[in-house]
C-alpha cells in the first residue's frame, strides 16, 4: 500500500515538472527566473496533494454509497450538510477536512499552526490523520480508522456513531494525554484556542461567523465550555492514569447526570458509567433555549457512550450549552444526519428538535430523524437505566404512540417495531400480550414467541388466535390470495374452522431449546441479551417448532378454499366488501360474525315478497342484491344472485342453471322459502330437470288459450305433488317455478331445443302432462291443440297423436260412477277364482265388474225400447179405426191383412195385385201393415224378401183375433 | 236383460261371423257405454217428440263409433224414426260443385231406412205411405187425392224447393193412379236426387230444379217435414267417415263443407229445425286438428267446447260431441262374456279362463290391436264358440292354440259393412248398409 503510494506520488512529480518544464520553456519569455523556477518546482508538488486528496475523497464517497442504508442522495445531503459544519468542527478542535474553502482554510491554519509550534510528534499526527479522513461521514470513516487501529470490531455497531463525533479525534486527544503526561491541559487548551481564534480571525465564513461572533469574554467563557467535550474526555482518560480530574471537572459548567444504575445482568453496554444523566421524567417540565419541554428526555451533558473502540456523546441527551438557532427551519431535516445525535446536528437543526418537543412531539410532518432522536432516549432510558415497571409501560406507550405517528415510515416501523416487540415482552406479563398478525420480518416477533411458549411452558392448550398468530408471523406460512384480499374473513373463517376441529385448543409437544433474544439499540448505542424466564424456568423457544404451523397451514388452506368466491369478487370489485353479494359469498360460519344491516334489510324485503307472492321483477332483485341496476340481465348475475339467496334460505326461480330460459329484465322471478338450507344449487336429481321440463309444457300448453285458469294451475300443481322420485326441497323449487312459468310467457324455439336433448324414454310423461293440461279446464280450445301439436312436433312425435292422445285421455277410460257399487247387485257375475293364465294376461276384476254393471245397465235401456211391447196392446186402438177386424187397422188394410194371411208367401206378382184390388199401394201397404205390426205384435208381419213372407205366429195370432173381438 | 230371440241370436252370430256390425239384437252384446247411449236415447226421443238434435261421434279406429252409431239407428228405428245414414267418401261431401254433395244426398237416400224397412231402400215406402194416407182421407173427404196430397204439403212451398218436392209427390201419386210405373220411378229417382240434370228431370217430371250440391240440407230438412207428414216420427240423419272432410286438401273446399256443418248445428241448436236429428261420426282428428279439422274453423270449434262446468268427475253428456273410449282389455272380455251369453245360452258355457285364455292368445298373436280393433278377435271367438258347439266333446283348450287370428288391416267396419249390402254392383263405392 504504502509502496504504491509513493511510487504513485514519486511518478506524477515527475510528471507534473516534466509538464511544468515543457511549459516553462515553451514560455519562456514571459516570465522572470524565479517565478519560472518556482512554477517548475512548486506547482507539480501542488497538483499531487490536491491528487492525491482527491483521490482519498473519491474512495470514501464510493465506500459510503455502497454501505448505507439510506439511499445515495440522502447521504450525499447529509454530506453537503455537513461540509457546511466544518467549521464548527474546527471549534471543537476536529481536524476534518472538507471539500469546503473553509476546511481547507481550516487545514491551512492548522498546518501553519502545526508548522508554527515547536510540535511533538503526536501534534503532528493530527493533521495527517484529519487529512487523512477528510470527508468521512460515516461508520466508514469508522471502518477505515478501525482497519487501522483495531481490527477486530464490529462494523454495525461502529456504524451508529454520528460521523462528526470524530472518534479518530477523541483516540487522538487520548493519545496525546498518554503520551504527554506532564503537560498541562492549559497547553493543549492554549493550542486549540490558538486554532479556533485563527478561524474566526479569518472570518472567512461571514453569515456563520457573523452570527456567531460573541463579545471577548462571552466567547472565552463559550469556547471553554465547548471545548469541555474533548477536553472531558482526554482529562477522563487521564484522571485513571494521572489523578489530574479535579482540574478538568472544574472547568465543567453543566451539572452532569449521575451514572445509571447498572444493568449489567441483562444489559451488556458498551457505556462506561456516564458520569451523569438528566432523565427528565413524564411529567416534568425543562426549558431548553427558551423552549418548554414535556419529560422523557435526557437534557444535560451527553455522556460518552463506547462502543468497542471508539467513544461518542450519547445521541439522546440535549445539551444546553450547545448552540441552537432561533428558529426551527430544518423540519425536513434536510441537515440531519442519517445518525442523528443532538451534539452532532445544526443549530437549526437542534431549534426544530426542540420545537418539535414543545409540541409534544405530535407533528408527525417532522423529519423521522427528530423522532429519532426523542426514541434514543427512550431506548435508552428503558434498557439502559431499566427504570420501574410503570415507567416502562409509560415508555412502551409512548414508543407505541410514535409508531403509531409515523405509520408510513419503514425505518420507523421497523426500529420502533423491534422496540416494541421486546419492550412489551419485558413490560408486560406474557399474558397480557396481544397477539400479533403482522410480521414484516422474517423472525418470529418476541412478544409472540413470549406468549406461546409461555403457554408452552403452562402446559396450556393453544387457542385459535395464537396460533393464527403464530402461523401468520412465521416465515414459512403460504397464504393465497383470499388470505389477503380478504383477511379480516379469513382470520374469522380460521378461527371458527380452528374451533371446529380443536374446540379444546391445539396441544403440541413442548420445543426444548429455551428463548433467548438479543436486542441492538436502535441508536447503535448498546446491546441487551434477554432471556426470558417465567418462574424461574426458561422459556420455550417456538421458532423450531413445526407441527402446529403444519396444522395452521391446513386449516388456512381451507379457509381459503372457502373463501375463494368471496375473494374473486371483490377482486373484481374491490369495492364490493360489506355488500350483499359478498355477504353471500361468504361461508355461512361467518355470517354472525360480521353482521351486515343490509342482509338483515334484505332478508326482511324477501320475506315479504314471499309474503305477498313472491313475483319481483327481476331486475329489482338483483339490484338489491348488487347495489345497482343492470341494464341486462346475465346468467352469471341471476345465477350469483340465487346463490345469496339461496344462502339465506331463499330461492330464486327460475335458476338459470335449468331453467329453459333466463327471465329478461324486465321479467319477474319468483321468491320463495327453500325450507331446509341448501348449500349447492346446482346439485339437483335428474328427475328434478326432467320435472322441469314436463312444467315447462305444461305451462306452455296452459299459455296456449291466452290465460291461465285455476284448473290448469292446480292440475300441474298436483302433477308436482304426485311426482315420488323428487325431494321435497326440489318440490319446493318447483312449485316456485311454475309460479314463474305460469307468469312469463313460454317461448317455443327454446322449449323445442331443451327437448332435443332430452332422452326418449321421458316422452311419455311429456305427452301425459300435456294432454292432461289441456284437459284441465274441460275445454280443449284450438290454440291449446295448435300448442299440443307444436310440443309433439318438437318432441319427433307424430303429430297425428294429438287427437287421439287427446280424445283418449278426454274419455274416461272407465265408465262413469252413477251410483254406488252394491254388494250382490243384479247382473252377471264374474267368477272370483283366476287360474295362473290370469295373472299372465291381467285384467281388473274391479274395472270388469264396473263394465259389467254399465253394461247391464245399458241392456235394460235398450232391452225396454227393443222389447215386445205387447202390454200396449189393448190402448192402441187407432182413432181412425174404422170397424175394422184389427184395431188400428182401418179397413181396406184390414181386409188386405186378412187376405195375406191366408197364405204364408206371396211374389211380388201377387202381392202387387192383391194390394190394386184392394186399392192399396204395395209399398205403402206394407209399411203400413208393418208398422201396425210391430206396434201390435213386437214384429213385422211381412218380411220382403224375395216375394213376401207372412210371419206365421202373427198369422195365427191375427186368425184368432176375430173371434177375441167378436167376443 | 231383455229376452234373446233366436232369430236375434241368429242375426248377431251371422253379423258377427262376418266380421260387421249386426242388425239386431245389438243391445245383447253392447258393452258398457251407458251414459252415452242413455243420453242418445233421450235425444231419440226429443226428435220424436218434435225437437232435434246433433251429435259428433268422436272415437278413434276401432273404438266402436260404427257399431255405436249402428246402435243408436237401430233405436231410431224403434222408437219410429226414419233414418238416413251415409258414410262420406271422397265423392260424398256436404258441401261441393262437382254433384258430389248431390251423391252424398243420394246415398242417404237410397239408405233411408224405416223400422219396416230397416235395411234401406225404404223411400219408395215412405211416400207411398204418405200418397195411400191421403188417398184415403181423399176418399173418406170425396175430393181428389191430388188436392189432399197438395193440402198436406203446402206448408212445404215455405221451404226452400218445396214446392218442387210436393210436386213430384203428385207426380208419383199421378204415376200410380195413371199405372204409369215410369213416372213413379222417375219421382223417386227425382227424391232420391238422382237426376244430374234439369234437363231430365223436366222432361220426366216437369219440374224444373233438381236435388243439387247446394240443396242437400235443405232436402233434408224437407224429407224430414215430409216423413212426419207420412206419419213417422221425425229423421235421424247420420254420417259417417267424416274424417274424409279433414282429408280434403283444398281450404276452401273444406271451408265449405264445415259452413254447411256450422249451419247444420246452428238450425237444431238454434231449435228452427224439427223432427230431426244428426250424428256425425269422426276421429280425434277429424275434430280437433287445428288446421284442418272442425277446431280450424273458429265459429264450429266454440260451438264444439265443452262445457267447461264438465270436469273432475262431473260430466255433461248434452254437448254435441260424444268421446268414446278406446276399448280396453277388460271391455273386450265383457264383449266375449257377452257373445258367449248369446251363444251359448246360461247352459254350460265356456268357463271364464277360456276367455282369458283367448285373449291371450290374441295378445300374444296381434298385440295390442286384439282388442283395439276387436273385430278380429270376436270374429275368431265366435268362431271357435261355434266350432265348440258343433262338435261337442271338443276341449276348447286344444282349440285356442290352433285359432288363427289375423290383424285387423282395414280401418273400420264399415267398410266391410258393404258385403251385406243389398245393391251390390249397384255401386262400386263404399256404401252402408244393414
Amino acid at each position: 500500500m504504502g509502496i504504491l503510494k509513493l511510487l504513485r506520488i514519486v511518478f506524477f512529480l515527475v510528471l507534473y515538472f516534466l509538464a511544468c518544464l515543457f511549459i516553462a520553456g515553451a514560455t519562456r519569455e514571459l516570465w522572470t527566473d524565479g517565478a519560472l523556477s518556482f512554477f517548475v518546482l512548486a506547482t507539480p508538488v501542488l497538483l499531487v496533494w490536491w491528487g492525491e486528496r482527491r483521490r482519498v475523497a473519491r474512495q470514501r464517497t464510493k465506500l459510503t454509497s455502497t454501505s448505507r442504508e439510506e439511499p445515495a442522495p440522502k447521504s450525499s445531503k447529509r454530506v453537503a450538510a455537513n461540509e457546511a459544519e466544518s467549521l464548527r468542527s474546527a471549534e471543537t478542535g476536529s481536524r476534518k477536512g472538507g471539500s469546503s474553502v473553509h476546511g481547507k482554510s481550516d487545514d491551512g491554519s492548522l498546518a501553519e499552526i502545526a508548522s508554527d509550534r515547536p510540535a511533538s510528534g503526536a501534534i503532528e499526527t493530527v493533521p495527517q490523520q484529519t487529512a487523512a479522513s477528510a470527508g468521512y461521514r460515516s461508520r466508514q470513516d469508522n471502518a477505515t480508522l478501525i482497519q487501522a487501529a483495531q481490527a477486530t470490531r464490529e462494523n454495525r455497531a461502529l456504524g451508529l456513531k454520528p460521523y462528526w463525533e470524530n472518534r479518530a479525534e477523541d483516540r487522538t486527544l487520548a493519545e496525546i494525554a498518554d503520551r504527554s503526561d506532564e503537560r498541562k491541559p492549559a497547553v493543549l487548551i492554549a493550542t486549540v484556542q490558538a486554532v479556533l481564534e485563527s478561524k474566526i480571525a479569518e472570518g472567512s465564513s461571514g453569515a456563520i461567523a457573523g452570527e456567531r461572533l460573541p463579545r471577548p469574554e462571552e466567547r472565552q467563557g463559550y469556547r471553554s465550555r465547548q471545548d469541555n467535550a474533548a477536553l472531558v474526555r482526554a482529562g477522563q482518560e487521564m484522571r485513571e492514569r494521572s489523578k489530574r480530574e479535579a482540574e478538568i471537572s472544574a472547568a465543567r459548567a453543566v451539572e452532569r447526570p449521575a451514572p445509571p444504575p447498572s444493568i449489567a445482568d441483562r444489559v451488556k453496554t458498551l457505556v462506561p458509567a456516564p458520569r451523569r444523566s438528566g432523565w427528565i421524567p413524564k411529567g416534568e417540565t425543562v426549558v431548553v433555549s427558551g423552549r418548554t419541554i414535556g419529560g422523557m428526555i435526557y437534557v444535560g451533558t451527553p455522556p460518552l457512550v463506547r462502543n468497542d473502540y471508539t467513544r461518542e456523546k450519547c445521541r439522546a441527551f440535549i445539551d444546553p450549552s450547545l448552540q441552537v438557532a432561533n428558529r426551527g427551519t430544518d423540519r425536513d431535516g434536510n441537515q440531519m444526519p442519517y445518525w442523528p445525535g443532538y451534539s452532532n446536528i445544526p443549530a437549526s437543526s437542534r431549534a426544530t428538535y426542540l420545537d418539535w418537543l414543545a409540541d409534544g412531539c405530535r407533528d408527525a410532518s417532522y423529519d423521522c430523524g427528530y423522532m429519532f432522536l426523542y426514541f434514543y432516549g427512550l431506548e435508552r432510558r428503558f434498557f439502559v437505566d431499566a427504570p420501574n415497571d410503570a415507567e416502562k409501560k409509560e415508555i412502551l406507550a409512548e414508543v407505541r404512540r410514535l409508531q403509531a405517528l409515523y405509520r408510513d415510515n419503514h425505518s420507523v416501523q421497523r426500529y420502533l417495531g423491534e422496540f416494541v416487540s421486546v419492550a412489551e415482552t419485558i413490560a408486560e406479563a406474557p399474558e397480557n400480550l396481544d397477539p400479533i398478525y403482522d410480521n414484516p420480518r422474517w423472525e418470529l416477533p418476541l412478544a409472540l414467541k413470549m406468549a406461546i411458549g409461555a403457554k408452552f411452558l403452562a402446559d396450556e392448550p393453544l387457542s385459535a388466535e395464537w396460533l393464527l398468530s403464530w402461523f401468520l408471523c412465521h416465515p414459512e406460512k403460504q397464504l393465497r390470495m383470499p388470505a389477503e384480499r380478504c383477511r379480516p374473513e379469513f382470520m374469522a373463517l380460521f378461527k371458527v374452522r380452528f374451533s371446529q376441529r380443536y374446540p379444546d385448543g391445539l396441544k403440541s409437544r413442548k420445543p426444548t431449546r429455551p428463548l433467548k433474544e438479543t436486542y441492538r439499540a436502535a441508536s447503535a448505542e448498546f446491546t441487551i441479551e434477554i432471556e426470558p424466564k417465567i418462574d424461574g424456568q426458561p422459556v420455550p423457544d417456538i421458532s423450531g417448532a413445526r407441527k402446529p404451523v403444519a396444522i395452521a397451514q391446513e386449516i388456512a388452506d381451507e379457509a381459503m378454499i372457502e373463501l375463494d368466491k368471496l375473494s374473486r369478487f371483490l377482486g373484481r370489485d374491490p369495492d364490493g366488501r360489506g355488500t350483499l353479494e359478498a355477504h353471500a359469498l361468504m361461508p355461512s360460519d361467518l355470517w354472525p360474525l360480521f353482521p351486515s344491516a343490509a342482509l338483515d334489510e334484505l332478508k326482511g324485503w324477501v320475506t315479504g315478497r314471499v309474503e305477498a307472492g313472491g313475483l319481483v321483477p327481476a331486475v329489482d332483485v338483483v339490484a338489491r342484491l348488487e347495489g345497482h341496476r343492470p341494464d341486462k340481465l346475465t346468467k352469471r348475475q341471476l345465477t350469483d344472485s340465487g346463490d345469496a339467496l339461496a344462502r339465506i334460505g331463499f330461492g330464486l326461480a327460475p335458476d338459470p342453471r335449468f331453467a329453459l330460459r333466463g327471465p329478461k329484465a324486465d321479467e319477474p322471478v319468483v321468491l320463495f322459502e327453500l325450507g331446509e338450507a341448501v348449500d349447492r344449487l346446482e346439485e339437483v336429481s335428474p328427475y328434478y330437470r326432467v320435472a322441469l321440463i314436463e312444467l315447462a309444457l305444461g305451462t306452455f300448453i296452459a299459455h296456449a288459450d291466452g290465460e291461465i285458469v285455476a284448473d290448469e294451475r292446480r292440475a300441474l300443481e298436483r302433477r308436482i305433488e304426485s311426482l315420488k322420485t323428487v325431494s321435497e326441497a326440489e318440490r319446493k323449487r318447483l312449485f316456485a317455478n311454475l309460479s314463474w312459468l305460469l307468469s312469463t310467457p313460454p317461448d317455443l324455439p327454446l322449449l323445442r331445443r331443451k327437448l332435443k336433448e332430452l332422452a326418449p324414454e321421458h316422452q311419455k310423461a311429456f305427452r301425459e302432462i300435456v294432454v292432461a293440461i289441456a284437459h284441465s279446464d274441460a275445454s280443449i280450445e284450438a290454440t291449446e291443440v295448435a300448442g299440443i301439436e307444436k310440443i309433439y312436433k318438437a318432441l319427433g312425435l307424430d303429430p297425428s297423436d294429438v287427437y287421439s292422445d287427446i280424445h283418449s285421455a278426454g274419455t274416461r277410460d272407465g265408465p262413469v260412477r252413477v251410483r254406488r257399487a252394491e254388494p250382490g247387485a243384479p247382473g252377471e257375475a264374474i267368477p272370483d277364482e283366476i287360474d295362473e293364465r290370469a295373472s299372465a294376461m291381467p285384467l281388473d276384476l274391479s274395472r270388469i265388474e264396473a263394465i259389467t254393471k254399465d253394461t247391464a245397465e245399458v241392456s235394460s235401456v235398450l232391452g225396454a225400447i227393443f222389447a215386445d211391447d205387447l202390454a200396449t196392446d189393448d190402448e192402441a186402438t187407432a182413432p181412425n179405426a174404422d170397424a175394422s177386424r184389427f184395431s188400428g187397422l182401418d179397413a181396406k188394410h184390414a181386409a188386405f191383412v186378412e187376405d195375406l194371411i191366408a197364405r204364408e208367401h206371396w211374389s211380388d206378382e201377387e202381392f202387387e195385385a192383391l194390394s190394386r184390388t184392394h186399392g192399396l199401394m204395395a209399398s205403402g201397404a206394407l209399411e203400413t201393415i208393418n208398422e201396425w205390426a210391430f206396434d201390435n205384435h213386437g214384429e213385422a208381419l211381412i218380411d220382403a224378401y224375395d216375394g213376401y213372407d207372412i210371419e206365421p205366429e202373427i198369422a195365427e195370432a191375427l186368425k184368432s183375433t176375430p173371434e177375441l173381438e167378436a167376443a | 236383460m231383455s229376452r234373446l230371440k233366436p232369430r236375434e241370436r241368429d242375426a248377431i252370430v251371422q253379423a258377427l261371423r262376418a266380421g260387421v256390425v249386426p242388425k239386431l239384437g245389438l243391445q245383447h252384446i253392447q258393452v258398457g257405454r251407458a251414459r252415452e247411449i242413455g243420453e242418445l236415447v233421450k235425444d231419440m226421443d226429443r226428435i220424436a217428440d218434435g225437437g232435434s238434435a246433433i251429435r259428433f261421434v268422436i272415437g278413434d279406429y276401432g273404438s266402436g263409433k260404427t257399431f255405436f252409431m249402428n246402435l243408436i239407428r237401430l233405436v231410431a228405428l224403434e222408437k219410429g224414426l226414419v233414418v238416413m245414414f251415409a258414410d262420406l267418401a271422397p265423392d260424398r261431401r256436404l258441401h261441393a260443385t262437382g254433384g258430389q254433395a248431390r251423391n252424398l244426398y243420394a246415398e242417404m237416400a237410397r239408405n233411408l231406412s224405416t223400422r219396416t224397412k230397416p235395411d234401406g231402400g225404404a223411400l219408395g215406402s215412405v211416400v207411398e205411405r204418405f200418397v195411400s194416407k191421403a188417398h184415403q182421407d181423399a176418399e173418406a173427404k170425396d175430393q181428389p187425392t191430388g188436392t189432399i196430397i197438395r193440402e198436406r204439403l203446402s206448408h212445404f212451398e215455405e221451404m226452400t224447393g218445396g214446392f218442387e218436392f210436393a210436386e213430384v209427390v203428385r207426380r208419383y201419386w199421378e204415376g200410380h193412379e195413371n199405372g204409369d210405373e215410369d213416372l213413379k220411378s222417375s219421382a223417386l229417382r227425382w227424391l232420391r236426387g238422382e237426376f244430374a240434370t234439369r234437363t231430365d228431370a223436366r222432361k220426366a217430371l216437369g219440374v224444373r230444379t233438381i236435388v243439387d250440391d247446394a240443396s242437400v240440407y235443405d232436402h233434408l230438412k224437407l224429407m224430414s217435414a215430409f216423413v212426419c207428414a207420412a206419419g213417422y216420427k221425425g229423421l235421424l240423419i247420420g254420417l259417417d267417415e267424416m274424417v274424409n272432410l279433414y282429408k280434403l286438401t283444398s281450404a276452401q273446399a273444406r271451408n265449405a263443407n264445415y259452413e254447411q256443418i256450422l249451419r247444420i248445428l246452428n238450425d237444431v241448436l238454434q231449435g228452427s229445425a224439427e223432427h230431426l236429428g244428426v250424428l256425425m261420426g269422426g276421429t280425434p282428428e277429424f275434430l280437433m286438428n287445428t288446421r284442418r279439422g272442425l277446431y280450424s274453423y273458429e265459429a264450429l270449434q266454440s260451438r264444439l267446447a265443452e262445457n267447461s262446468f264438465a270436469r273432475d268427475g262431473l260430466v255433461d253428456m248434452s254437448g254435441p260431441v260424444v268421446r268414446l273410449a278406446n276399448l280396453t282389455p277388460e271391455d273386450l272380455y265383457v264383449l266375449l262374456a257377452n257373445i258367449r251369453r248369446v251363444m251359448q245360452g246360461d247352459e254350460a258355457p265356456v268357463p271364464d279362463e277360456a276367455l282369458r285364455a283367448f285373449m291371450k292368445h290374441c295378445a300374444d298373436r296381434i298385440g295390442e290391436a286384439y282388442f283395439r280393433t276387436p273385430r278380429n278377435t270376436v270374429t275368431a271367438f265366435v268362431n271357435l264358440l261355434a266350432v265348440l258347439e258343433q262338435n261337442p266333446g271338443t276341449r276348447w283348450s286344444d282349440l285356442i292354440q290352433t285359432l288363427e287370428v289375423r290383424k285387423d288391416g282395414g280401418d273400420d267396419m264399415s267398410e266391410i259393412d258393404e258385403d251385406a249390402g243389398a245393391q251390390p254392383g249397384e255401386d262400386d263405392l263404399v256404401s252402408f248398409r244393414l
